[in-house]
């Protein structure tokens, strides 16, 4: 029985290796969405962002330096740490590095309030949650960073009707657009709304990263001066953004749309789901491994 | 011949036999002659671990690689901290039992196994499913087998490993569930910010 846990052991041991070795091929060949950084627009730089990613600690399964790599495998330049109401892995990340891997991180934190959830990307410090749209808008201002209205249904944006003059994006590609039809129209009607109110507000495409979807499986495309927080911040304030969702369909300045539009389509198109044979191989490998070592424990009084 | 072949399926492997035949399997186990070191106990944590960071990065990222997986594995490590905790408190002392701790723990990690399979469950599910067709309150739903499913073992485990009355072990059983569960659904509550969020479900 030692052998066939051995054996286990190595099959999983396996399938890391070969996930590592897919991972640097990856990296080199760029099967993965092609990335913007690099593209020029009308003398700004085009990055390629996720705006809005949960992370460990918080109810996001990856750390924020796993997030980096993870970010660069998807073709991702910058990405916002938002947990819910705690920037605790901003703290983990400053022990680290803020760039990694070539990934911009920004800080942040999703403000979770009972009406309405606001992403304030940019931020130093926390943000109140038990009060108004308007209020929370002001203090992310005050805090330095940018308020992006999150994923608002309906109710939230009856909540923050009013105040999307004071919000600085309204979050148009999410995830729950590929959930079901209503979602999608709530989402629609939400955004008519904070574009009725506030015409330049940035158009955000985020992927709302936990555990079960990958990252930037929605995206946005920031008109940045250069990839510093600042540059990116005051590309967001200036609604210069394209949101892109996870069917390649762009939201926001048609001329800007028209510049990332391929972009978008390829990142919708590239598969995220298990691209390449190797990589395939490996999670096989691990997940047999790991399965195999979950049922096969040791019995002692034999061995 | 097929019931001969599961019947020595479950006989070679515990982490089986328990997830069958809880009762009766701590009973044998437990009555078999062992020596079982601290490093020894520290094998099926390790394992519940490494299950847990394999089973979470290839659901949040379709893949693995050394660097995430440990990492994960690292980061996810405070939940297996939590059990070995949970188990700490709720066993007898050491003089009121006749398995040692390292034995006892060695044991109790020995009926992991449905949470461990619900995690790569989810992993597959994640993997298999497209976007569109990924509704998570189905996957929190299923966590309902797992959670009663352990809970029967962990009373097995107090019945008939530990040979404890009934009604302690089933004392023993809550408080085991209510810390090792209760620590989780604690810890997920504040990530998730659940304060403002009951907040708004009673205001509508």
């Amino acid at each position: 029985m030692r052998r066939v846990r051995l054996a286990l052991a190595a099959l999983w041991l396996t399938g890391l290796v070969l996930g590592s070795i897919s991972e640097r091929s990856i990296a080199t060949s760029r099967s993965v969405p092609s990335t913007s950084s690099g593209k020029i627009y009308d003398g700004f730089q085009v990055l390629s962002a996720d705006l809005h990613v949960h992370s460990f600690p918080g109810d996001g399964a990856l750390p924020p330096w796993a997030l980096a790599s993870e970010a660069r495998r998807r073709g991702l330049d910058i990405i916002a740490l938002t947990n819910h109401n705690q920037m605790l892995s901003w703290t983990l990340t400053n022990w680290f590095a803020s760039r990694s891997q070539g990934v911009l991180l920004l800080p942040g934190e999703e403000v979770t309030t009972p009406k309405f959830h606001m992403g304030a990307v940019g931020v130093q410090r926390t943000v109140g949650w038990d009060r108004s749209a308007r209020t929370v808008a002001a203090a992310v201002h005050a805090a330095g960073g940018v308020a992006i209205a999150a994923h608002p249904d309906n109710e939230a944006a009856r909540a923050i009707d009013g105040a999307f003059a004071d919000i600085d994006g309204v979050e148009s590609a999410h995830p729950v657009r590929h959930v079901n039809d209503k979602s999608s129209r709530e989402l629609d009607a939400s955004v008519a709304r904070a574009l009725a109110e506030h015409p330049g507000i940035a158009q955000i495409g985020s992927s709302d990263f936990h555990y079960l979807a990958p990252i930037g499986l929605c995206r946005t495309y920031i008109f940045a001066r250069d990839m510093t927080i600042r540059s990116v911040l005051e590309a967001i304030h200036a609604g210069r953004t394209v949101a892109c969702d996870g069917r390649g369909r762009t939201y926001g300045d048609p001329h800007l749309a028209l510049a990332v539009g391929e972009a978008c389509r390829a990142a919708a198109t590239a598969k995220p789901n298990l691209h390449g044979q190797l990589n395939r191989i490996a999670v096989l490998c691990a997940w047999l491994g790991a399965f195999g070592l979950t049922l096969a424990g040791p019995r002692r009084a034999i061995e | 011949m097929l019931q001969g072949t599961a019947l020595m399926c479950t006989r070679l492997f515990p982490e089986v036999e328990i997830m069958c035949a809880p009762r009766r399997a701590y009973s044998r186990l437990s009555a078999e002659p062992h020596a079982v070191s601290v490093l020894d106990a520290c094998y099926r944590p390790a394992i519940v671990g490494v299950t847990i960071g394999t089973a979470a990065s290839i659901s949040s990222t379709s893949h693995v690689s050394i660097g995430l997986v440990a990492s994960v594995t690292a980061c996810w490590m405070f939940l297996v901290a939590i059990q070995v905790a949970a188990a700490w408190v709720t066993m007898p002392s050491a003089s009121q039992r006749a398995l040692g701790t390292a034995r006892a723990m060695d044991l109790l990690f020995s009926g992991h196994a449905p949470w461990s399979l619900w995690l790569l469950g989810a992993a597959v599910w994640a993997l298999a499913l497209p976007i569109s067709a990924r509704d998570t309150r189905w996957l929190f739903a299923s966590m309902i087998v797992p959670l009663v499913w352990n809970a029967t073992i962990v009373f097995a485990f107090f019945r008939s490993a530990l040979q404890l009355p009934r009604d302690a072990a089933v004392r023993r059983t809550i408080a085991h569930q209510v810390i090792s569960v209760g620590s989780g659904l604690a810890i997920f509550g504040a990530a998730v910010a659940i304060w403002p969020r009951i907040v708004g479900a009673f205001a509508r």
